[in-house]
């Protein structure tokens, strides 16, 4: 069965049986490493990918559940611009990766915990990210990261907001600057 | 004495006999020479094509078991409980299907259900409801079809039980069944109303699946949208029955039928999913709106429940604190929850995120029978269902009957104050079979 979709932006088609779990099809037919296999049952969270903007594990996702969807793996996840650059900025801060073997599926849940939840709580972190295991027991690194990257996003925020200058103090600049 | 009487009762008999054959006796309409497809404009026919796409015309007069066939060409096998029967051919092919109705034939077969060759039809037809559209919409229709691919098939042989296969019986249903006539406009509703009421009574035929049905295949009056089960699942109840835990504003049943998600109930599945994203999406917004308006009013619940509707929201949104706990608590189906479905269906704040989809919120937690529910557990929602392009995956292969069951009980006690469902395990085990043999047409 032919099935098209587009994969971190591009068009791809590939043609598999309707029942192919989307982890082989990216690790085997399409040559994308970063996502990996950890239990082959949606209870590990390492093979998180994005679909429609919302995370999904790849699998136990069928490639005949997809048809005409936006897949984004952690190749393309980079692509993303903000909340990706403050988490990956947070994640090298903290050192988080042990083995690292779980890391591409925690990233991918993280981001998409923090476009959801700009300032999560110990408590919303660890619900969302429940499902993703790590064998090394990184999880307090993961939790701190997480919220150094929260924190990095709200300075962001309050830089991007232009400083409120009164009209005299504007015309006075101007000048100045003549 | 008693010869007088029978002869009387003999006489009376054969007097009803020969009155209902006369009633249900329609003369054949004479065959047309097909019109050119060019004589229609291409405005009326493309009005058609919307309409045949909102009537479902083509999910009847297609045949999808075996081979696929050719669009409106029929064969289109109906499992009644009357026998099997075979739509028939409505591409204008003359031999083989309705190249050479005229119209008026085609305006009868709609409204009255009565072929063109004067035979009744099968009250499967939904002509019930049909017969309420106006006589632009069914000229529009005809326009549609008889600019259609001429194909030449010949449907399969019905087999239905004897004496059904008389056809002129199906007059006694239209006697009790069918009062036939244009929609007449309610003037005590306004003009968004009656549009609504139009598009679902007359065309979309909606109460064809969300009422119960009596023995004679006619829908129950007095439970007008009162919800029906099917094998594939259950079709709710579309009046103050409605099962969901908060009611069915306009708003959310605009969002529902447009963009096949409710923030605050669910997303379409299955039959609905595949109604709104390839049925319902040809209608302009305005049309959607009149739908959600109708429905809105008639899912109407009493005003006191009205009032409890944000205290009830709020509490439901509770739940994903709840979770943590009892997994911490050391509850096993808890902790099942939350490493398997939590990272998806956790919402902290107080508004339900639409790709979060607050399973306190969903209307499958809250019916009687789990089976819609389970269903979605064990079959995933694909790209094409719910809301479009997001997708759930199936848990099929990865969750146990246990684990289903043992998630299902957890989310029923905890989301709902409902009695506990019964034989959880069991009807895993038979959604799962129907699903191998493939009885259930699953995309």
């Amino acid at each position: 069965m032919t099935t098209s979709f587009i994969l971190n932006g591009r068009n791809v088609s590939v043609n598999l049986p309707k029942d192919t779990p989307l982890l082989w099809v990216l690790r085997d037919e399409l040559h994308l490493k970063g996502t990996k296999f950890g239990c082959g049952i949606g209870e590990c969270g390492t093979c998180t990918i994005h679909i429609g903007g919302k995370a999904a594990r790849a699998c136990i996702t069928l490639i005949s559940e997809v048809e005409g969807a936006h897949i984004t793996t952690i190749e393309g996840a980079e692509a993303q611009e903000e909340p990706m650059r403050s988490l990956q900025a947070a994640w090298d801060e903290v050192q988080v990766p042990q083995c690292g073997y779980c890391q591409s599926g925690q990233i991918m849940q993280a981001v998409l915990l923090l476009k959801d939840n700009p300032n999560p709580t110990d408590e919303e972190i660890d619900s969302v990210m429940c499902g993703n295991l790590c064998r090394c027991m990184a999880y307090r690194r993961i939790r701190k990261a997480i919220h150094l990257a929260a924190e990095k996003l709200n300075a962001l925020k309050t830089e991007k907001r232009p400083e409120k200058t009164s009209p005299k103090q504007q015309e006075t600049t101007s000048q100045g600057e003549k | 004495m008693l010869k007088r009487i029978w002869i009387y009762s003999f006489a009376l008999c054969a007097f009803l006999g020969v009155s209902f054959y006369i009633y249900a006796w329609h003369h054949p309409i004479l065959p047309i020479i097909p019109i050119k497809p060019s004589y229609f404009s291409s405005r009326n026919i493309q009005h058609g094509a919307l309409l045949a796409e909102i009537g479902r015309c083509a999910q009847c007069h297609t045949r999808r078991d075996g081979a696929v066939g050719a669009q409106f060409a029929g064969d289109y096998q109906i499992k009644t409980s009357f026998g099997v029967i075979y739509t028939p051919n409505i591409t204008p092919d003359v031999k083989t299907g309705i190249g050479g109705w005229s119209e008026e034939a085609f305006a009868r077969a709609l409204r009255q259900g009565i072929s063109r060759d004067g035979r009744q039809l099968y009250a499967i037809f939904p002509f019930a409801h049909y017969t309420k559209m106006t006589d632009q919409d069914i000229a529009d229709l005809y326009a549609y079809f008889m600019t259609r691919p001429q194909i030449s098939q010949i449907p399969r042989q019905n087999h239905v039980v004897f004496p059904l296969n008389w056809r002129f019986l199906q007059g006694w249903w239209k006697l009790f069944y069918l009062s036939s006539g244009m929609y007449k406009p309610e003037r005590h509703h306004d003009p968004l109303w009656n549009r609504g009421a139009y598009l679902a009574e007359a065309v979309a035929h909606c109460s064809s699946c969300h009422t119960p049905h009596n023995e004679m295949g006619a829908e129950i009056s007095s439970k007008l949208y009162g919800g029906a089960k099917f094998e594939a699942g259950y079709a709710p109840a579309l009046n103050a029955h409605n099962p969901s835990p908060l009611p069915w504003s306009e708003e959310e049943l605009y969002h529902y039928l447009r963009e096949g998600r409710a923030p605050l109930h669910g997303n379409s599945v299955r039959a609905m999913g595949e109604i709104i994203h390839q049925d319902l999406v040809h209608l302009p917004d305005a049309d959607i709106h009149a739908l959600a308006h109708y429905f809105a009013d008639k899912m109407r619940r009493p005003e006191k429940e009205q009032k409890v509707v944000e205290a009830k929201r709020a509490f439901l949104m509770q739940a994903a604190h709840q979770d943590l706990e009892f997994a911490r608590d050391g509850d096993e189906a808890a902790r099942l929850y939350q490493v398997t479905c939590a990272q998806c269906h956790s919402n902290f704040r107080q508004e339900a995120l639409p790709q979060h989809s607050e399973l306190g919120l969903n209307s499958f937690l809250w019916m009687d029978d789990p089976t819609d529910f389970l269903q979605i557990v064990i079959f995933g929602i694909t790209s094409k269902e719910g809301q479009k392009g997001v997708v759930m995956p199936s848990f099929v292969h990865s969750l146990s009957d246990h684990d289903i069951a043992a998630i299902a009980a957890y989310l029923r006690r905890t989301r709902t104050n409902l009695p506990a469902w019964t034989n959880l395990e069991k009807k895993v085990a038979v959604i799962r079979a129907q699903m191998k043999s493939q009885t259930i047409i699953s995309q």
